[in-house]
């Protein structure tokens, strides 16, 4: 079966198509949130990831009626959001190709405790992700979390794919640089031998 | 020092779209040193706990939807715009055909009833709020009067619309499939661009005016057609049987949907007539020395009572508000 539609979301979906909108706000508790987040990790920005959400609600209760989902609802506000996130980010007109200020070397040497915590690791690249200049997080995000092909991307922002190498390049060599004290082979060796003195 | 060639690699390698001849550049690669390998076991790292990143945004859920609701009410007290999807048209001639062909010929049958579902959407005395999203991502700003048809799947060797009215276009690209807009009296065929097509219900005259790209007009039954470039308008005339070109000049076709007017030396009653127009509002001037005031000016998005405000200071005259929609330009002069 093609649809991944879970019984309830589908009943509810089917309810807000005939106008009930006590489904419609079940659904918006329900994705809402998810959604803000979607569009707020491409962008960074909570207060316009809020607004393109609320796009996203807007227009499936405006055209509900003509509305037919294929593969889970889910799944399709989620293709929404980030549609409307690349027409937003479309709109600015950003030049992708000026150079931008990587964060100077914003990445702690760790010390003993933290390299003990090692759940923190996790920490470390999603504050290194949070910290790439714009440009380049965005990029990053839609080709890492969104999975979209560079290709795509291409089309969507009106931009070259080697504009997006270059940026998913930069990306990874700032996450590199962070992970880098955590994953070097004398910390390993330290860390390993319980040297600890 | 060549690192951030390999780390686009590696990215590559991750994200599995690799080449084969890129492979065997990065195998070499990792063989020389220790040092190469590290990078790529950090860089391996860093990509599969990226994966998972997520950032928690505060928010009041409440009070959005609260907002939502708002706009909902809004749009939905508008009664400007209408939208009806119609079923596909089924006329009973063609079922009978369709019946008598069933035994002999099932493939026409199925051609008969995948016709495809064609939306409608109309607007009455005001122009649309909002845009029509079209299935390609194509959007279509209909302005009062008008009403469009469109196709509502992604499907087909063409992109066909209905136009009796006014609608400004901004075609998502797809050189395979051109968009193809029907009217009265021709047809508007493009391969991504954005225009204006003016073509009202009963009318003898259809107009066309470019933003961005190339469109191609064509009258019906005419072989004739001409290509337009930015900012060039093609003018049919179905009475003189003439197909022309003016431009080169930006001017305010668009302006009901853009919200942009620009003025050079252009006189204060051609002003007023033209924000008249567009907010349907009566403007008069008192003094009839100002009427041939030139202003030139540009207004982008602003209400109209701000734009009159502008003009007021210009010409230093009063304005004079006797209705919502009946305004007065009292004394002034120019300049």
């Amino acid at each position: 079966m093609p649809f991944e539609f879970s019984n309830e979301e589908q009943d509810l979906f089917l309810k807000v198509k005939s106008g009930d909108k006590t489904a419609y706000r079940a659904l918006f508790d329900r994705y809402y949130k998810y959604l803000v987040v979607t569009a707020n990790n491409i962008l960074g920005d909570s207060e316009m990831a809020r607004d393109l959400a609320q796009d996203v609600f807007f227009e499936l209760w405006k055209r509900r009626e003509s509305i037919e989902v294929q593969t889970s609802l889910k799944a399709y506000l989620r293709r929404s959001v980030v549609n409307k996130t690349l027409n937003f980010i479309k709109s600015r007109r950003m030049d992708f190709t000026e150079p931008e200020r990587m964060p100077e070397s914003p990445y702690p040497t760790p010390d003993a405790q933290t390299l003990l915590e090692a759940s923190d690791l996790e920490q470390v690249i999603h504050q290194a992700i949070a910290a790439l200049p714009e440009r380049c997080r965005l990029i990053f995000t839609l080709c890492r979390l969104e999975g979209m092909p560079h290709k795509e991307i291409a089309a969507q922002l009106d931009i070259s794919t080697k504009t997006i190498e270059a940026q998913m390049t930069r990306a990874i060599a700032a996450l590199r640089e962070a992970v880098g004290p955590y994953v070097a082979p004398a910390l390993l060796a330290w860390f390993v031998s319980g040297n600890f003195y | 020092m060549n690192e951030e060639l390999y780390i686009s690699l590696l990215q590559k390698q991750l994200s599995d779209t690799l080449s084969p001849a890129e492979q065997s550049t990065l195998e070499d690669w990792l063989e020389q040193s220790a040092d190469n390998q590290l990078i790529a076991k950090q860089v391996a790292q860093a990509w599969q706990l990226s994966g998972g990143f997520s950032q928690d945004v505060d928010l009041d859920a409440d009070a959005d939807f609260e907002r939502l609701e708002r706009r909902i009410a809004e749009a939905e007290a508008t009664p400007a715009a209408k939208v009806v999807t119609m079923k596909p048209k089924r006329n009973w001639l063609a079922i009978a055909a369709a019946i008598a062909l069933l035994v002999a010929a099932p493939l026409v049958l199925r051609k008969f009833f995948s016709s495809p579902e064609m939306g409608q959407f109309a607007t009455t005395d005001s122009p649309a709020l909002h845009p029509v999203e079209l299935a390609d991502g194509s959007k279509v700003w209909l302005n009062a009067h008008s009403s469009l048809q469109f196709f509502t799947k992604n499907e087909g060797d063409k992109r066909e619309i209905k136009l009796t009215g006014e609608a400004f276009f901004e075609v998502a690209k797809n050189p395979e499939r051109p968009f193809v807009v029907t009217t009265e009296l021709g047809q508007v065929t493009v391969l991504g661009t954005s225009f204006n097509v003016r073509n009202p219900a009963g009318s003898t005259s259809l107009e066309v005016n470019v933003s961005t790209g190339k469109v191609k007009v064509q009258p019906k039954g005419s072989s004739e057609h001409l290509l337009l470039l930015p900012n060039e308008t093609g003018i049919f005339d179905q009475n003189k049987n003439s197909l022309v070109k003016t431009g080169g000049v930006a001017n305010n076709t668009a302006a009901w949907h853009t919200e942009k007017l620009v003025f050079d030396n252009t006189p204060l009653e051609e002003v007023l007539h033209q924000l008249s127009l567009l907010h349907g509002v009566t403007l008069t001037i008192e003094n009839q020395a100002v009427a041939r005031c030139p202003l030139t000016v540009v207004f982008e998005k602003q209400g109209l009572e701000a734009t009159l405000e502008t003009i007021q200071t210009l010409l230093g005259a009063e304005l004079v508000k006797v209705s919502e929609k009946d305004y007065r330009i009292r004394g002034g002069r120019c300049g």
